[in-house]
């Protein structure tokens, strides 16, 4: 582990158990990268999960970075920020979403929570705990990158779900999120979405890739390999650029696309 | 006008002022007063026109955002920067670099040279600074002898090396006095990058290069101090086999 020195990563992170079985199925969305489509996947992935018939949270635990009030084009007056401070009840900051799922929105009033704080890892963990019996599934959508905030908030969920699409960037900061996920903290499955694949396989060829990677850099260190569990890939369709330009999900005006498919199979695969 | 009294000072200094040319109904001798005793060209365009209302409100903003002995971003400038700054690092995920830097014995120089000199050396400074920074760099006077500097985009390997030149070529400029006597000069320099995908605050980034700029001058002066980065997670050679093109041949 020569080549990991010392992270950004807040020591304390590292010592987060596995949530309890009531915790097991909220998945943390991730990418490494921003712009790589996690907000969508997650958003898109939510209405899926909710067409097979499973009562699907979505929280926003980018803390108000996440845009996911932009993608769903839901701006609301009760946010997580006025669950935090205590001026409203959780159930009122909950909306029901599009796609027929409900959300929980950071709104923007979270600018002060930029480190995370032994409070915000408090209200975080109560609000996870909080919804997570009530859902068959809870999403949450987390930043990009590595930073503090990102990392507990995965060490909170029971899988990770790691977005990523072919470019370079995109794989070296997906390279980097699993690393440092495999290294600092308890072990937790983590899937993968390709997502914007140009050609089918591609999917394939980027977890092979990666996974190669892991093989002869961290799991040499590990006493339980890594092993990359590969839901699906998604295609760069331009039925996707429309839905996210008039805010909607693809899953709701385009519903027969390729990238509608593709989100309904990840969706199934994420259930079994 | 309001601000009357502010201005005082300046016009003072100045020419009495001519009438301005018919402006539109637009009460803005004060301000062509202003922009004419700056130095700054006459707004072009017809009086009144909107073209010359804009090339007036265009010089008043440029007048606003400089501080006047140095011709730096002024602290007004430099907070409105800052403030774009966090906003996109925070989305983009670039590294970028805060400098705090302050002239050592400022005072020292002020109480024995006298005030013009201490101007002096403070023109000299600014001119050091932004000649080792890129142009995309802002440059801003934030205080009586305290300068700071946003470097957008710098890579966290370069942050020591473009402190440590900045505090070189400070070092290396003596000050000639009009009396022929000169005058050596040190700075000393604190960084901090801005945290990374996170969303943070002006106040904070400062607050932490201010910190090492404190380190700094408790640690002797002429000195310069990052906050310490990480390594980065992903080595060079990991890079390689991410992309090893015998699996991506279809890119590019």
């Amino acid at each position: 582990m020569s080549t990991f020195a010392s992270s950004p990563v807040d020591p304390s992170v590292a010592r987060i158990a596995v949530p309890p079985a009531a915790l097991r199925r909220i998945t943390a969305v991730t990418s490494g990268k921003g712009g790589v489509g996690k907000t969508f996947v997650t958003a898109n992935l939510a209405a899926a999960l909710a067409r097979l018939g499973r009562r699907v949270l979505v929280l926003d635990a980018d803390l108000g970075l996440a845009n996911i009030d932009v993608v769903l084009n839901l701006f609301p007056k009760i946010t997580l920020h006025d669950v935090f401070t205590g001026r409203s009840s959780l159930a009122d900051a909950i909306l029901p979403a599009p796609g027929g799922f409900s959300v929980l929105l950071a709104g923007s009033g979270m600018v002060e929570y930029s480190r995370m704080t032994p409070e915000i890892r408090e209200q975080l963990q109560r609000v996870v705990a909080e919804v997570a019996p009530k859902y068959d599934h809870v999403l949450l959508d987390t930043g990009a990158g590595i930073s503090d905030v990102v990392l507990y908030t995965i060490s909170l969920a029971g899988e990770v779900l790691v977005v990523a699409t072919p470019e370079p960037t995109s794989l070296t900061d997906a390279y980097a999120t699993i690393k440092v996920l495999a290294t600092t903290q308890t072990r937790r499955p983590i899937r993968l979405v390709v997502n914007q694949v140009r050609k089918p396989g591609e999917g394939r060829t980027v977890r092979a890739q990666l996974q190669a990677v892991v093989d002869r850099y961290v799991n040499p260190g590990l006493s339980e390999p890594v092993r990359l569990d590969l839901l699906g890939e998604v295609p760069s369709d331009p039925s996707v650029r429309d839905a996210v330009q008039r805010r909607q999900l693809v899953l709701e005006t385009m519903p027969g696309s390729a990238a509608s498919m593709a989100m309904l199979a990840v969706a199934g695969k994420l259930r079994a | 006008m309001s601000s009357r009294p502010a201005l005082r000072q300046a016009t003072d200094l100045a020419e009495p002022a001519r009438v301005a040319p018919a402006s539109g109904g637009l009460n803005v001798e004060q301000a062509l007063q202003l922009l004419e005793l700056s130095g700054l060209p006459a707004p072009a365009g017809e009086p009144g026109s909107t073209v010359w209302v804009q090339a007036v409100l265009d010089a008043l903003v440029e007048l606003t955002s400089r501080d006047a002995m140095t011709g730096l971003a002024n602290r007004r400038a430099f907070d409105l920067a800052i403030a774009r700054e966090v906003d996109r690092v925070a989305r983009s995920g670039e590294p970028a670099l805060l400098l705090a830097l302050d002239i050592d014995h400022f005072k020292r120089v002020n109480d024995t040279w006298g005030h013009a000199a201490g101007d002096q050396v403070i023109k000299a400074v600014a001119t050091a600074l932004t000649d080792s920074v890129r142009p995309m760099d802002l440059v801003a006077r934030i205080g009586g002898e305290e300068f700071a500097i946003i470097l957008p985009n710098c890579a966290t390997g370069f942050g020591l090396a473009v402190a440590e030149r900045i505090r070189r070529r400070v070092e290396n400029m003596p000050v000639a006095l009009p009396t022929g006597q000169q005058i050596a000069l040190t700075i000393s320099a604190g960084g901090a990058f801005a945290p990374q995908w996170v969303r943070s605050t002006p106040a904070l980034w400062l607050e932490r290069a201010d910190q090492q700029l404190y380190l700094a001058k408790a640690q002797g002066r002429n000195l310069v101090r990052l906050e310490p980065t990480s390594q980065p997670v992903v080595s060079n050679e990991e890079k390689q086999l991410l992309f090893d093109t015998t699996m991506f041949q279809d890119f590019e």
